[in-house]
């Protein structure tokens, strides 16, 4: 018993005298909500990796925020050759990876090859479909050289960061996922991994042979790994953390009224929700799958259409049913605004913010389409056929699960009964889509950069389970076509337009809203300038 | 002989355990098989063809050949503790479930510390007083400390120790790595870290351990023994130290052989709360991402564990208890 009664204080004044964590001077600490699961940029990262890849590796070029436009990054600069089917790109000459192995033209090379290589799967491999060569001159003089003129093609020949082929070039291609490199990436980025703690924290160190000549200002950053919101947002009140992005919207009144030393910064963001309606009869579709996979072209015109939302009255009905200005500004307290089309990031285009609400229109139109209430229960009806549909979701999104509970509220009014249901992502995703189990989804997409609406729309997608909707229309596909292959800018936005009307004039989704982007930030680190490229823009130069 | 009669007796059990093992894995692997939908593979991209995506499924996730052999082909993969690799991040899922056991483990360890500090000086004093003002005001305590669920406590503790007051951290195992010059510093910075979460599961323990102490006090206080030591003029400490804590180590090990499986399960809250990387959050990320050969072997591994930790306690309980000694050998020998 005595022995215990030393013991107590003993152990109290170890545990006190560690030190409570807090900001430290050269040090930010930024909170992530996710672990990004590997930093292996050749396979598809979730948008937390991605933000922490960014300061380890470069690119050849950086992109501007205009989104079209690029600054110098690994090359110095890059000239078009005469008939502008080549570029040639000039590296920097003192480009060292972490280990200390130069940089050269060989690993500009050696990423083309490994991006661009079958095996490795890579989901950008469209941006360097229109490249048919790249050819290391020199150590510091790399070629590219393209099968046609696009208007991106500067996009294409940079989009994917540089790889170190001293370290790639000795793992298998099969066996690269499962390789270490994903969790001990060597980049020749700004910072170098120097920790990675499961499910804790994830340490930067300042690179001291980076190649800018503005070097890195701040000497580590430390990404804590915290999963729940509300501990984020304490976290950052408490001073534990400096820097956190995404924090939910109901969060941000508390942050601004009780703490004065927060930044709270609003940007653009890529995610946007909609309505996807299935215009498609599921049964004829499951029957007609194989021949379609033979012979789209025959059998996709075919396939029976959804006796509710394969008609485009209908769906546009729908989509005046439906407020979305109370859902962007009940939801998301105005940091979300209403979208009518699909929501592009290209040039300038203007969002149509206009809440296009007419719920009297979609009555008219659903009563001039046979939908009326014959037998007074309240719910509309055609043929003895009552216009109920079921509308499926991811569970676990909170945001999504209220829109559906507006959505019957609003449905109910003009007598549509709408069926919500809640279901495991994974199962979503791997049944209840390809196979068409749903009237409609409530989901969301992130844009691209480069618009390109041939996964989710054209028919050569059909059986893929992103073309979500059954869509076909040959016009369509034409008007996509002619997209991609626009010879410059002008064309290409001109283009875009057709695209775009033709899509929010057939209404496959109905585009809900794009939400914006939420930093949160201590006051005490100066030139933080979040972008819809990455929150932690420019990183390597805040100050504190 | 009656050693040698042990020690096969020992044998055989252990040889019992196996089989239990075999069976319980078999079920699991059925269980989990029949979950509807396929591993979600992170690296499997949309760039792919169907067809490549099948083949990639094929080779990383779920396996499309005949039940029987995928069962075969698991339970040697089981006996090598070789559980392939994670879908979502690529680590082999040995590596992912060895680094998670030990914060789980250590904070287990200290919940059942703080449940035998709390629970066993309350359970003395309700014993020796019984319905006394003193036993009253324990039992109302334990049964609040019963009824909160421990991540109440644990979000409590949160928002006073931590926020309030800022006295103890409010997440993770150990401060900013890199920072500590010894073993040693980093292991009280993991102490200071699990003091608020080991504390919140450790007052669940409390009351269970309490509730059952007391009953087990009151049999062993009311017994012959102790009123002979007693009218032996004996003290209070003496008759502690030497006649009651020793007849408490039985109870105490069947007790713990009860609650081991909430090491696994019931830390699970709390880990998430604090952001401690056990087993118990490392599961729950696994089975939203739809990681399966990380359930399997997280699964799997829990449960062996909790199968061997049983067996170790009830090794110990015969070894202190010569009575169930010889059920045991008896038992044996029947079969």
């Amino acid at each position: 018993m005595l022995m215990i009664k030393k013991l107590f204080p003993l152990i109290f004044l170890v545990l006190i005298s560690c030190s409570k964590p807090t900001l430290e001077k050269d040090i930010i600490t930024i909170g992530l909500g996710y672990e990004p699961e590997s930093l292996l940029p050749l396979f598809p990262l979730s948008a937390t990796a991605s933000n922490v890849k960014s300061l380890i590796f470069n690119n050849l070029l950086k992109m501007n925020e205009d989104l079209v436009t690029f600054s110098p990054e690994l090359a110095k600069s890059y000239t078009f050759s005469d008939d502008s089917l080549k570029i040639t790109f000039i590296l920097n000459s003192n480009i060292y990876w972490h280990d200390d192995e130069k940089l050269t033209s060989n690993d500009v090379v050696f990423s083309h090859n490994l991006y661009t290589n079958k095996l490795v799967g890579w989901d950008g491999l469209s941006y360097k479909q229109n490249i048919i060569d790249v050819i290391a001159i020199d150590d510091t003089t790399v070629v590219y050289i393209f099968d046609n003129k696009t208007p991106f093609m500067v996009m294409d020949a940079v989009e994917g960061v540089i790889l170190p082929k001293h370290i790639l070039s000795k793992v298998e291609v099969e066996g690269l996922f499962q390789s270490d490199f994903g969790h001990n990436p060597i980049g020749s980025g700004p910072y170098k991994l120097t920790h990675w703690e499961n499910q804790q924290y994830i340490q930067l160190e300042k690179h001291e042979k980076y190649f800018n000549e503005n070097k890195p200002s701040i000497s580590k950053i430390i990404f804590k790994i915290i999963n729940e919101p509300v501990m984020m947002v304490q976290q950052i009140m408490n001073r534990e953390i400096d820097m956190a992005s995404n924090i939910p919207v109901i969060y941000l009144d508390k942050i601004s009224q009780e703490d004065s030393n927060l930044e709270i910064v609003n940007y653009t963001g890529k995610d946007y929700d909609f309505i996807g309606w299935n215009m498609i009869d599921r049964v004829s579709f499951n029957q007609l799958k194989d021949s379609i996979k033979a012979n789209p072209q025959t059998f996709i015109p075919l396939v029976e259409p959804h006796f509710l939302f394969g008609n485009k009255r209908i769906r546009e009905a729908m989509s005046l049913a439906i407020n979305k200005k109370l859902i962007t500004e009940k939801l998301f307290s105005g940091n979300a605004d209403p979208i009518n089309k699909p929501y592009v990031l290209f040039g300038t285009k203007q969002l149509n913010t206009s809440n296009q609400y007419d719920i009297s229109k979609a009555k008219e139109i659903l009563t001039e389409e046979g939908w009326i209430d014959s037998d007074g229960n309240g719910i509309l009806d055609k043929n003895g056929k009552e216009f109920k549909f079921t509308i499926y979701t991811n569970s676990g999104n909170i945001i999504r699960e209220q829109i559906l509970d507006i959505l019957v509220e609003e449905y109910g009014k003009i007598g549509i009964k709408m069926i919500p249901q809640k279901v495991e992502p994974n199962y979503l995703v791997s049944d209840i889509v390809p196979n068409k189990k749903f009237d409609a989804l409530l989901l969301g997409w992130n844009a691209g950069i480069k618009p390109d609406f041939t996964p989710l729309f054209h028919r050569s997608q059909y059986l893929h389970p992103f073309h979500l909707t059954g869509f076909y229309s040959p016009e369509f596909d034409d008007m996509n076509n002619k997209l991609l292959q626009s010879k410059n800018i002008t064309d290409f936005n001109y283009n875009l337009d057709i695209v775009l009307d033709e899509l929010s004039q057939n209404r496959p989704y109905t585009w809900l809203y794009t939400k914006n982007n939420i930093l949160v930030y201590n006051k005490r680190i100066k030139n933080v300038e979040p972008s819809i490229i990455s929150p932690y823009r420019y990183l390597e130069y805040f100050e504190l | 002989m009656n050693y040698k009669k042990f020690i096969y007796s020992v044998l055989f059990k252990l040889f019992t355990i196996f089989l239990l093992i075999l069976l319980g894995l078999i079920l699991l692997f059925i269980l989990i098989k029949t979950i509807p939908g396929s591993s979600d593979i992170k690296y499997i991209s949309t760039a792919f063809s169907l067809e490549r995506q099948q083949e990639l499924q094929n080779i990383y996730g779920s396996d499309n050949s005949p039940i029987l052999v995928q069962l075969f082909k698991w339970m040697k993969n089981t006996v090598n503790f070789d559980f392939g690799h994670s879908t979502q991040s690529g680590l082999p899922v040995k590596q992912i479930i060895l680094s998670s056991f030990l914060p789980t483990i250590l904070l287990s360890f200290l919940a059942v510390t703080w449940g035998l500090l709390i629970g066993f000086p309350f359970a003395l004093v309700s014993a020796t007083n019984p319905g006394s003002k003193r036993d009253k005001f324990i039992t109302l305590l334990m049964v609040l400390s019963y009824s909160l669920p421990a991540y109440w406590i644990g979000l409590f503790f949160l928002q006073f120790f931590s926020y309030k007051l800022n006295i103890f951290p409010s997440s993770q195992l150990f401060d900013i790595p890199g920072i500590y010059p010894s073993l040693f510093s980093k292991f009280t910075s993991v102490l200071y870290h699990l003091f608020l979460p080991s504390l919140a599961l450790g007052l669940s323990f409390a009351a269970y351990f309490y509730k059952y102490l007391k009953t087990k006090l009151i049999d062993i206080l009311d017994s012959e023994y102790i009123l002979a030591a007693k009218a032996r003029g004996l003290s209070a400490k003496t008759i502690i130290l030497s006649h009651i804590i020793p007849n408490l180590i039985l109870p105490v090990l069947s007790l713990f052989s009860t609650i081991t499986p909430l090491f696994f399960s019931g830390a699970v809250t709390i880990e998430y709360i604090f952001s401690i990387p056990g087993i118990g959050r490392t599961m729950i990320n696994a089975a939203v991402a739809r990681d399966i050969p990380l359930i399997i072997g997280g699964a799997t591994i829990s449960f062996i564990a909790i199968m061997l930790i049983n067996t170790f306690y009830d090794i110990l309980l015969v070894i202190f208890n010569p009575k169930i000694k010889t059920e045991w050998i008896n038992e044996t020998n029947n079969k």
